[in-house]
């Protein structure tokens, strides 16, 4: 390639990345802004950040139907991550709304600045998780977020729990990097390449004689940063500390974003190293290794955890990240499926996940803004002294356990559908999704006990106001969590038409 | 004399990633922990350097590049947060860490 070649083909997978640009782009400039204006203007950086958000969205709704790999194969710009960044941006939108409305950030008196400059390049992180085809990219973009969590987790210098939860976080963070980057050693020592696609030319080729169980200690080594970043079992210690420690609106943040952006980087590293030739009907796999079995036994282990350790949770923060656990399990099922529907599915579910759990964890934020306490104890009577948030806060646990019209139920639902398409050998991996969403009904019906069945605490204040714009945007979430649940249909053909990755 | 072959270097990085295991499973110094994290990275870089000679491409020294970089990163960014630790719990033991459980 000369240099005009060159100079050529770099302009052009920059002008493809525009999203990504636009976003590092306003990273500077929320950086720059905050340095020139007054602490009493600091909450503008907000605006600065909505805006470069918004930018981001108009430029990638110029991006369907490209299919393309950019900076020699590193990244890939297709149906599949364009889908995932659009779900990056808009969780990025609304965390930024939540995040202006708690109580907690604003006590805590530090300028907004610093916090939207990190928080830019986490969402710069996901979008290249999402894209990424190499397994140098991956480990950058995973460690970028991971970089960019840490510092949000323990953003609240002055609590102890925020410190504490920084702390947590970020031991098992570099730990499960320690191992991730350790096994992708390993596969480039295996295979002599860092690409992924390529790694599956080599894989495919009957030529190459590869040792089953080194790859296989391999890839479980590599699975750990994945399993980390979405809190799979047995990598969910730190879940339930740092989203208990963390302000609450990071806390919402973290559990759809990055938790979306692991999957999309498990799944694409699963599907484009394993598979042999794929057709529309369904994947032939490589048998190299059974990890189909590794990852179910994993996606039940972690729903099984999840729930049942959500059981006897007294703190609805920590029983929101038990929850969040055990969504990734369910979640899981389908990134094991061999066919389209069920990557749809998960894409689907992902989506979804997003409006109900940030819509759960914005309302559960509100109401514990005002009496001061994430305990149950204390949620005591809430459906009487604040109608206007526990009604929601119904909507969203129902949907989250998957009462029908809701988009709990829709996202469960054609998950369950993709799995038992595959046929009876997935029959009890549906079986045991279906028993945990009962016994998950225990623990968010719990909440509802206590705000709807319980009498106040007796030194509480009665009724508790709460602003219009606040309740303006737990109904942003609310009324989409029915409307979306039953009216499903197009999200879902967008999901089907995206599944399409690009391979090479 | 015999020369250095790959198996020595897997040997020697396989030695380094079990003793930063070992010190991360075992010390509660959250310093030290780091520590343990630090050789796991360098490790895997050993890896990718032999790795990377005797395939005879530039990717895993590439590879290496960037982790070396990022261990970095994340040295100062774990350090800042256990400074930060350090200036409110007055410890950086992480078994008198346990404000946060069931």
């Amino acid at each position: 390639m000369n240099l005009d070649a060159l100079y050529t083909y770099v302009l052009n997978s920059i002008a493809l990345l525009q999203p990504e640009v636009i976003v590092t782009i306003g990273l500077l400039g929320v950086l720059i802004i905050d340095l020139f204006t007054p602490k009493s203007m600091h909450k503008w950086s907000a605006g600065v950040f909505l805006g470069v958000m918004v930018l981001a969205l108009i430029s990638l709704s110029g991006q369907s139907g490209v299919q393309a790999s950019v900076f020699f194969g590193m990244i890939a710009v297709d149906g599949y991550a364009v889908f995932f960044k659009y779900l990056f941006l808009v969780s990025a939108i609304l965390a930024t709304l939540i995040t202006l409305f708690s109580d907690e950030m604003d006590r805590n008196g530090r300028r907004f600045g610093d916090y939207f400059i990190v928080m830019a390049g986490l969402v710069l992180g996901m979008m290249l998780m999402a894209g990424a085809n190499n397994l140098l990219m991956m480990f950058i973009s995973i460690e970028l977020v991971s970089l960019a969590s840490y510092i949000l987790v323990s953003y609240l210098k002055d609590e102890k729990t925020s410190n504490e939860a920084g702390v947590k976080y970020i031991i098992y963070g570099a730990f499960s990097s320690g191992l991730m980057i350790y096994g992708i050693s390993l596969i480039y020592g295996i295979t002599g390449t860092l690409s992924i696609s390529e790694i599956n030319e080599v894989l495919k080729n009957p030529a190459v004689v590869i040792d089953p169980v080194t790859l296989t200690i391999a890839v479980l080594l590599t699975l750990g940063g994945f399993g980390y970043k979405i809190a799979a079992a047995p990598f969910h210690f730190w879940a339930p500390d740092a989203y208990e420690g963390a302000p609450t609106p990071v806390a919402a943040f973290l559990s759809v974003g990055p938790k979306a952006a692991g999957f999309a980087m498990m799944l694409r590293f699963f599907k484009t190293i394993f598979f042999g030739t794929s057709t529309p009907e369904g994947y032939q796999i490589l048998d190299n290794i059974d990890w189909v079995s590794i990852l179910a036994a994993v996606s039940v282990l972690t729903m099984t955890i999840g729930n049942v350790t959500a059981l006897w949770q007294q703190n609805v923060k920590r029983m929101l990240a038990y929850s969040s656990i055990a969504h990734a399990g369910y979640i899981l099922m389908g990134v094991i499926l061999l066919s389209d529907s069920g990557i749809a599915a998960m894409m689907f579910y992902l989506a979804y996940y997003l409006i109900m759990n940030l819509g759960v964890f914005f309302t559960a934020m509100l109401i514990a803004d005002k009496v001061q306490s994430f305990e149950l104890d204390d949620w005591r009577g809430m459906g009487f002294r604040a109608p206007v948030l526990a009604i929601p806060m119904v909507i969203f646990l129902a949907s989250l356990i998957g009462i029908p019209g809701t988009v709990g139920f829709a996202g469960k639902f054609l998950l369950f559908v993709a799995v038992l398409q595959q046929g009876s050998l997935y029959f009890w991996l549906a079986l045991i999704a279906v028993a945990n969403s009962v016994v998950s009904a225990f623990y968010y019906f719990k909440v509802v006990k206590m705000m709807y069945l319980k009498k106040p605490v007796e030194n509480a204040d009665g009724p508790i106001s709460v602003s219009i714009p606040a309740t303006v945007l737990v109904f942003v979430f609310a009324v989409p969590t029915i409307v979306l649940g039953l009216w499903w249909q197009p999200l879902y053909n967008w999901a089907l038409a995206s599944v399409r990755m690009l391979v090479g | 004399m015999e020369s250095l072959t790959l198996n020595h270097f897997l040997t020697l990085s396989a030695i380094l990633f079990s003793l930063g295991v070992f010190g991360v499973m075992t010390r509660r110094n959250a310093v030290v922990v780091l520590m343990g994290i630090e050789l796991m990275l360098n490790s895997a870089n050993i890896n990718l350097i032999a790795f990377s000679r005797f395939n005879g491409n530039l990717d895993g020294q590439m590879l290496a590049i960037f982790v070396i970089v990022l261990a970095a990163a994340e040295a100062a960014v774990a350090l800042a947060i256990i400074l930060n630790m350090y200036s409110n719990l007055k410890t950086v033991n992480l078994d008198e860490v346990d404000q946060l459980k069931e």
